[in-house]
């Protein structure tokens, strides 16, 4: 029984965070924006079910309603990118994420502060409409980058200078590209709030963000096939030795410690050995006639 | 209030005088190697625990302590460079980018593991200090002062005095160009990491001089030390120290002034009550200051010389 209920919590929260790394994919894996504030859409997906839950909001209107926060949050954030490349927008992105999570650690008005808010709606069914939606999620991408706004922004990642030649507003397909990734990390959230019924600030660490990348980076970046695998990968890793505790004669801190750093041994020699991934991504071949 | 003013200064010193001697190792290794290293102040970190094991676990005398620790921490560093980051020499800046926040993740968790999540202090006699106006200063905070000012100063002379100083500048400006004029490139780089190293590690023992350390802290500092960087302009050494000054200050004295004051124009007019900057968001104003700089002036205030 404790079997199978370990399975299916497993099976969940490598769905939603399936949904989060794609999320992530879409943005640095085929959009090139390299953020590091992830956790930010994680946050206000999360944050607008728990709020929107508590005063009674339905539950399929609620999720709806983080997707849109959180989207619209990318879509602001992205305004930042204007006069930012690469990296450095990357650092100034992971300040965001640390204002926002201190935002909501500090003002108890907005959501509790640190003691958290819980709620006690409940999705029916929550994993398979979770699996479900990740199914959903990853049909949505993969359709997005067959369509001719995904060529344009997979052209955006390897430099502005080509797609600007060919007359395309550069800028607004990367704020495109951020909406986009903030309505799938959105979902992430609030299915994530779903599951815990109960979130605080210390949910959205920073660290969560680097998780998020641990799962791109291994699986190939720009391959949503090998961001799934990645997260399926790290998910393993990172439950399994959670539950290892009863097993080795570890205390949890030290455990926690040492599955931190394999996690940051592999994003090293993944990075080193095979920096696109343990699933790369397909040069596709397009035939002119 | 004004009577607070001396001890602010204190306070956005010693901030300071730590943000800059662990900022010159960022700022240089960014300029050489072209990536910014997530890394860099878990350095520090390491350097603040070797401290606590020679001093406090060995009960060693601090001095030899820190020189030690310091010592140690450039090693690392150079044998870090020469393991991971001597294979990503010319590749996107990314890709290093992100091999140094695993490591920064792995070496966080490292001393984690070794040393335990719990706060720790030195083993250091508490004095009365010394009263300078109404501002307060331990002697240890005297010691950090000076330790820092030596350092750069040192760092000065050795960048504009010695033939090593010479090549640094050399690469910073243009690697092509000075290994062409054979300067053997990999070595000074070698030497930027041993001296970001220590200096890091220096700034870590820094901090654990003065208040606690605990395995975290790298991380609480990260931001703070990149803001220095881009505020001074990336590989400007002396910037770090104006860009450190200004995030000291900034950061001390922002929660202490009333901008109600400033809105109303200092009493010219009744728009808002006090209005003040909360506690808890001190560690917030570098966080907005870097992605300020970020969006209006990636060059840093200063640029590169």
């Amino acid at each position: 029984m404790q079997i199978l209920s370990f399975i299916n919590y497993w099976v969940t929260i490598t769905a939603i965070y399936s949904i989060f790394a794609l999320s992530l994919n879409f943005q640095y894996g085929h959009g090139g924006l390299i953020n590091f504030g992830q956790v930010f859409f994680l946050c206000f997906g999360a944050y607008t079910v728990a709020i929107t839950a508590q005063l009674g909001v339905n539950f399929a209107v609620s999720i709806i309603l983080a997707m849109a926060v959180s989207g619209f949050v990318g879509f602001l954030i992205s305004y930042t990118a204007r006069n930012m490349g690469g990296t450095y927008w990357g650092i100034a992105t992971l300040a965001v994420g640390e204002i926002v999570r201190i935002f909501f650690l500090n003002e108890n008005w907005a959501a509790g502060g640190a003691n958290g808010i819980s709620f006690d709606v409940k999705i029916p069914y929550f994993e398979i409409v979770t699996l479900a939606l990740a199914a959903l999620s990853f049909g949505f991408t993969r359709a997005v980058m067959a369509s001719p706004f995904g060529r344009v922004i997979k052209t955006i990642r390897e430099g502005d200078n080509l797609p600007l030649s060919l007359g395309k507003d550069v800028f607004s397909f990367k704020k495109k590209t951020m909406a986009i990734g903030g309505v799938i990390g959105g979902l992430a959230g609030a299915l994530f709030a779903y599951q815990k019924q109960f979130i605080n600030p210390e949910d959205f660490m920073p660290i969560e963000t680097f998780i998020v990348w641990a799962m791109v980076v291994v699986g190939g970046k720009g391959r949503d096939m090998g961001t799934l695998g990645g997260a399926i990968i790290i998910q393993i890793f990172y439950v399994g030795t959670r539950f290892a505790k009863d097993f080795l004669p570890i205390d949890s801190n030290m455990l926690a410690a040492l599955r931190m750093i394999v996690i940051g041994l592999l994003i090293m020699f993944v990075m080193m050995y095979r920096s696109k991934g343990f699933f790369p991504e397909k040069s596709r071949l397009y035939k002119v006639s | 209030m004004y009577s607070m003013i001396p001890q602010l200064i204190v306070n956005s010193l010693i901030t300071s005088a730590v943000l800059a001697i662990i900022g010159i190792g960022l700022t240089m290794c960014f300029d050489i190697l072209k990536f910014g290293n997530f890394a860099h102040t878990e350095l520090a970190v390491l350097g603040a625990y070797l401290v606590f094991f020679f001093n406090v676990q060995l009960h060693w005398n601090l001095a030899i302590a820190i020189a030690l620790a310091a010592l140690l921490t450039g090693l690392f560093a150079m044998l870090v460079d020469r393991l991971v980051f001597i294979k990503m020499r010319g590749v996107v800046d990314v890709i290093p980018m992100i091999t140094s926040l695993g490591l920064s993740i792995a070496m966080r968790n490292g001393i984690r593991a070794i040393w335990g999540s719990d706060i720790r202090v030195y083993d250091v006699q508490l004095s009365s200090g010394v009263q300078f106006l109404s501002a307060h200063f331990t002697y240890s905070q005297i010691w950090i002062l000076g330790i820092v000012t030596v350092s750069m100063v040192g760092f000065h002379l050795l960048l504009k005095k010695t033939k090593l100083g010479k090549a640094m500048r050399a690469t910073s400006d243009n690697r092509d160009l000075a290994e062409a004029s054979s300067i053997d490139t990999e070595r000074v780089t070698l030497y930027v990491w041993f001296i970001g190293g220590s200096f890091a590690a220096l700034g870590g023992a820094m901090i654990g001089w003065d208040t606690q350390i605990d395995p975290m802290m790298g991380f609480m500092i990260v931001i703070p030390v990149f803001c220095v960087v881009l505020l001074g302009g990336i590989g400007n050494i002396y910037g770090v120290i104006i860009g450190a000054i200004i995030l000291g200050f900034v950061q001390n004295f922002g929660i202490f002034i009333d901008f109600g004051k400033l809105i109303n124009l200092g009493g010219l007019l009744d728009i808002v009550d006090r209005l003040l900057i909360p506690v808890d968001y001190k560690p917030v104003i570098p966080f907005v200051i870097l992605v300020v700089i970020l969006l209006f002036k990636p060059s840093g205030i200063l640029g590169k010389e």
